[in-house]
This record gives structure tokens, C-alpha cells and sequence, in this order.
């Protein structure tokens, strides 16, 4: 996932090669990663060994098992419609109340110096538990099924969503808001205006982080107890020694972590692109 | 119609600007010069509302400033934190005009004073027939979208004011420092305001830009009259552009001496520049900015009769 062409390190502003360089550049990363593949393929094949599958082998499974279904579903199959989008329901809605919560409470924290007096303490305990060892509460407190997952998600994701923007918004530049004073912008103006914009790099970057994160609590929370999604699937991959749906569910997740980046990458593009433009100075 | 009285204001223990007492009128424009950490600034913000001062008081129009005053605008030396980068130049602009429009939606008379283009008022009009007859969700949605409109009609008209009436939909980091800076003075200029503050504003730009920008200044005042205080370290530009020079001292700031400059309108920066009334008016400012006492040669006031007379 860390080698993702639209988001690696490379093709940061600061680095970004020619417009020439770039398409060499990208030429080299698929190369790689078709050497790896193939490298894959033959080792596999060439050792025989039943636990580990050839890519290919697993590639054909995955899309036999979610994507082989009939137009009017958009190709996804019982199998998919019956785990892999209760699973994807559950990661983003959790995924999504977390960043609301997060950025509400962070922003408020953020400009509230007493708020944060009091909530601080409490916001740093709470991100230093381990996500996953608070799954056996929720399980607990709401038993087998969407609410308790859908909560480890939220508690999961939400701490660098608000760490992030209790950072971003209380270091919006000065500048920024004695201007919004200096012309006496409305408390609400000021918020939608200018807080959240000028904070709106660092919520991004906690967004991010949670999101791979939802991720991990997805499959986590389905571990711990769930009657489907692809966590369960694993589940019974597990317990019935299905050694080829083992591989098909952890390909779907790097693909699944892969895509839904991608998709970030191009939402903050778009919302930060005032953030990647030269300064020009003079 | 602005007095400040014995304004003092302190930074824990230390003094940044002390007892100073000043009066501006109408459509004057005053400029605060001073060597450089004299509270110059300080001073600013202070009349500004944005700063509480220590002792002493601001009075607006008979009103003692205790917060940002209604119709005041300020144009701050650094554009790059003062205009948002996330929003376009017009948007830019229309900013303040949130505030007043906001305040105003249940004062009719505010919003009509805050429009000068006819259309614009004609609009307005309009919008409050509306906002009178019906309080349905459609019409509370049409009057957004058609005060929105309004909004960016008076941004327009600023900007076109300032020269940059294509610059509309651009990007405030698409533009140079120079055009920058012009885009805040349209902001500035498109809440109408009564009383105008400048802090050092054309202080990061360019020599050649800053004498254009002197020059727009002179000539949006020379329009509108608007009372403006400018804050500068240039000794040039507050003879250049001011009716009056006020002189500070060094930390902590406090008025050393006030010149009038009776330079003809309209000014220019070479003909006026060439002046010997410009020359020595220049040379008396330098002096009292240094603190060094002026040679017995030079004529220690302003002789009233030099002062129509050509340079050769």
C-alpha cells in the first residue's frame, strides 16, 4: 500500500520530477511490481507447496468468489453482496461518524483553550489504547452484530481525526484569523471560512490515517464476532482449512486498502489544491 | 471624527507605545512613521479594536472603540496570511461583505448604505420585498442565491476599482505580490468603510509596485475620501501620501511631532517628488525619525510661501 504510485513519497510537491521523468518514473514502479508478481507466480508454482498459491490461482478465485456476478448487480455475486458490502457498509459508516465526531470535537478542543484544558488529558489516554483491545467491551456491551462493530470502528478511527484537527485548528495561522476579526466575520463564517479551511491539511491527514485504520478495526471487530462480511469469511477459511478463500481475503484487502487511498488521494486533491500551489512571494 | 487619547498599551512589562494622543478628520489621511519597533503597529491595532489597550481611549465618531468597529477596514502588510488561499479573489473580496450583509438582513438601512452600485441596490431592494413577503423555504433559498449575487456584484466593482476586474475567478497565490496587495485594498474598499487602517501594507513588495500602489491609494482617496491611517518605516511614503506625518519615537512609541504636508494634489511621483518643498519636508521627517536636531540653516516649520514654488 506504501508503494501506491498516486501517494508515495516520490510525487510530493517538493520532488516531483519532469513531466518526462514522471512517465519513466511510473514505467519503473509497474516493472517492479510485475517482477514481483511474476516472481511470485514462478516461486509458487515451482514449489508446489499447498498452502502457498500461486497469484494467479488467487486472482481467478477472488474473481470467481465477489466479481463474476451479473450486470444488473454490477458484477458482484451473492457471495459479495452477502460479505463484502456489509463489511464495506460497516467500515465506512463507522469510518464516517468518527470523522464527523473527530472533526467536530478537534476543532472545538482546538479554539477552546478551556475545553482543551479539561478534554486533553482524556484525549491523550484514550489515543494511547490499543483500538483492537477495547473490541471484548464493545462486544460486551452490544453482542454479535453491526452496532458493536460498527463502535470499534468509530472508537478505533477517531483518534487521529481528532488529534489532527485539535492540531490544525489551533495553529490556524494568525494572520488568518485577526483578518477574520479585523472585518468582523460572524462566529459561523469564521468557522466554515476560515478555521476549517486553514486546519483542513491536517484533518486530511488524520482522515487518511483513519481510514487505513477503519481498515484494521474492520477485520478485527468481524474476528472477534460476526455472521458475515470478509472477516467472517476468514473465519471460515480458518476453520475449514480453505487455504485458496484465505489467500482470495487477504488479496481483497490490499486491493480494498489500495482503492479506497486512491479515492482519498483524489477527494484531498481536489479540497487541498490551494495547499500545493506555489507561493509566490514577491 | 477619530481621536485617540493618552493610548498606552503594554506587553507584560514591557511599554510598546506610550501616552499617545492623536486626532484625525474626516477624510484625512494620516501616516503614522516611526523607526522600527516603536509600537507603530501596536498602534494599529489598538485603534483597530483588535488589540485592548492598557490605558487611555479610541473614540470612533464619538463612539469609544472597545471592540472592532462596524465599517472599518484594514489592509495588513502581510497578504499572503491575510487573503485566504482557499478562496477565489472575489470571494476574497465579498468576505466582509458577510458581515455587514449579515448584520444587516434585519436593518434594511445598513444593507442599502453598504451598496453603491445602482443595480446592485435595485437587487437589494428587491431582496428585501422578498425577505418581507414570505418566509417559505424557497424564498429564504432565493434570497441567499440572489444575495450571494449581490455580494459578488460589489466584490466585482472593487476589484474593477483596484484594475483587476479580470482577475476575479483567479487564485489569490495565482498573482503577483503587487496585484495581491490590490486585492486586499478592494476588500478593504468593498465594505465602504468609514475609517481605513494600513499596516506598513505596501512594506513586501517591490520599489516600481509601490509607487503604483501609492498612487492607486492617493487616487481611491482623492475618490472617495475616505479617512485613512497608514502605518509605514518609509519616510518617502508617509510625505508622499499623507496630509499629515505623524512622528513616533523609538520603543516605546510615543508622538514625537506631527508636520503637515501641504503638498498639491494631484500628486506625482516624479514631479511631486521633485519639489524642494518635498526634499525638505522629507529631510525634516528623516531628522525627527533619527532624533538628530536639525542644522541652524534649515527652516525648523513649514514657510508657507515655498510652498507653491517649482523645484528648477
Amino acid at each position: 500500500m506504501s508503494a501506491l504510485p498516486a501517494t508515495g513519497p516520490a510525487t510530493t510537491a517538493a520532488a516531483r520530477p519532469r513531466a518526462g521523468g514522471r512517465t519513466y518514473l511510473l514505467l519503473a514502479r509497474l516493472l517492479v511490481l510485475a517482477a514481483a508478481i511474476a516472481g511470485w507466480q514462478l516461486g509458487t508454482t515451482a514449489a508446489g507447496n499447498p498452502y502457498f498459491l500461486p497469484p494467479a490461482q488467487i486472482a481467478s478465485g477472488m474473481y470467481h468468489r465477489w466479481f463474476d456476478g451479473p450486470a444488473s448487480h454490477l458484477w458482484l455475486t451473492a457471495d459479495a453482496t452477502a460479505n463484502l458490502l456489509p463489511s464495506l457498509g460497516r467500515m465506512l459508516s463507522g469510518w464516517a461518524i468518527a470523522a464527523v465526531a473527530g472533526v467536530a470535537l478537534g476543532v472545538a478542543i482546538g479554539r477552546l483553550p478551556l475545553l482543551a484544558d479539561l478534554a486533553e488529558s482524556l484525549v491523550h489516554f484514550g489515543r494511547a489504547v490499543p483500538p483492537p483491545a477495547l473490541v471484548p467491551v464493545f462486544l460486551f456491551v452490544f453482542k454479535i452484530g453491526t452496532p458493536m462493530e460498527v463502535a470499534a470502528i468509530i472508537f478505533g478511527v477517531i483518534w487521529p481525526v481528532l488529534v489532527n484537527s485539535i492540531d490544525g485548528a489551533r495553529h490556524v495561522d494568525a494572520g488568518y484569523t485577526e483578518t477574520a476579526r479585523a472585518f468582523r466575520l460572524p462566529p459561523a463564517q469564521r468557522l466554515t471560512r476560515v478555521i476549517l479551511p486553514g486546519a483542513a491539511p491536517k484533518i486530511c491527514a488524520g482522515l487518511r490515517l483513519s481510514l487505513a485504520l477503519a481498515l484494521v478495526m474492520m477485520i478485527i471487530s468481524e474476528f472477534a464476532g460476526s455472521t458475515n462480511g470478509i472477516g467472517n469469511e476468514m473465519l471460515t477459511a480458518q476453520s475449514t482449512f480453505d487455504i485458496s478463500l484465505m489467500w482470495q481475503v487477504i488479496g481483497l484487502l490490499g486491493v480494498l486498502g489500495i482503492v479506497l487511498n486512491a479515492l482519498f488521494a483524489v477527494a484531498e486533491r481536489r479540497v487541498l489544491a490551494w495547499q500545493r500551489a506555489p507561493r509566490a512571494t514577491s | 471624527m477619530l481621536e485617540v487619547t493618552s493610548l498606552t498599551r503594554a506587553f507584560g512589562n514591557h511599554l510598546a507605545i506610550a501616552d499617545i494622543s492623536m486626532q484625525v478628520a474626516e477624510g484625512e489621511l494620516v501616516t503614522i512613521v516611526g523607526p522600527s519597533g516603536c509600537g507603530k503597529s501596536t498602534l494599529l491595532r489598538c485603534v483597530a479594536g483588535l488589540l485592548p489597550p492598557t490605558s487611555g481611549q479610541v473614540v470612533l465618531n464619538g463612539v469609544p472603540v472597545t471592540r472592532v468597529p462596524d465599517r472599518l477596514a484594514v489592509v495588513f502588510q502581510d497578504y499572503s496570511r491575510s487573503l485566504y488561499p482557499w478562496l477565489s479573489v472575489a470571494a476574497n473580496v465579498a468576505l466582509p461583505l458577510l458581515a455587514a450583509t449579515r448584520r444587516g438582513s434585519d436593518r434594511g438601512s445598513r444593507r442599502g448604505r453598504a451598496v453603491r452600485d445602482p443595480a446592485v441596490r435595485d437587487r437589494a431592494a428587491s431582496q428585501r420585498a422578498v425577505s418581507q413577503r414570505a418566509v417559505s423555504q424557497r424564498a429564504v433559498s432565493q434570497r441567499a442565491v440572489s444575495q450571494r449575487a449581490a455580494r459578488r456584484a460589489v466584490a466585482l466593482a472593487a476589484l474593477e476599482s483596484v484594475g483587476l476586474g479580470g482577475f476575479a475567478d483567479r487564485y489569490p497565490w495565482q498573482l503577483s505580490g503587487g496585484m495581491q496587495q490590490r486585492v486586499a485594498i478592494a476588500r478593504a474598499l468593498a465594505c465602504e468603510p468609514v475609517l481605513l487602517l494600513m499596516d506598513e501594507p505596501f512594506g513586501a513588495v517591490d520599489a516600481q509596485t509601490r509607487e503604483d500602489l501609492e498612487d492607486l491609494l492617493l487616487r481611491v482617496q482623492a475618490e472617495r475620501h475616505i479617512t485613512t491611517l497608514l502605518v509605514t518605516h518609509d519616510i518617502d511614503e508617509s510625505v508622499y501620501a499623507g496630509d499629515r506625518v505623524i512622528v513616533l519615537t523609538r520603543g516605546p512609541g510615543r508622538v514625537r511631532a506631527e508636520v503637515a504636508v501641504d503638498l498639491p494634489a494631484p500628486r506625482d511621483q516624479i514631479t511631486t517628488k521633485e519639489r524642494r518643498e518635498f526634499a525638505r519636508l522629507r529631510a525634516e521627517v528623516s531628522r525627527l525619525v533619527r532624533g538628530t536636531p536639525a542644522p541652524a540653516s534649515a527652516p525648523p516649520e513649514i514657510s508657507p510661501p515655498e510652498i507653491f514654488q517649482q523645484a528648477p
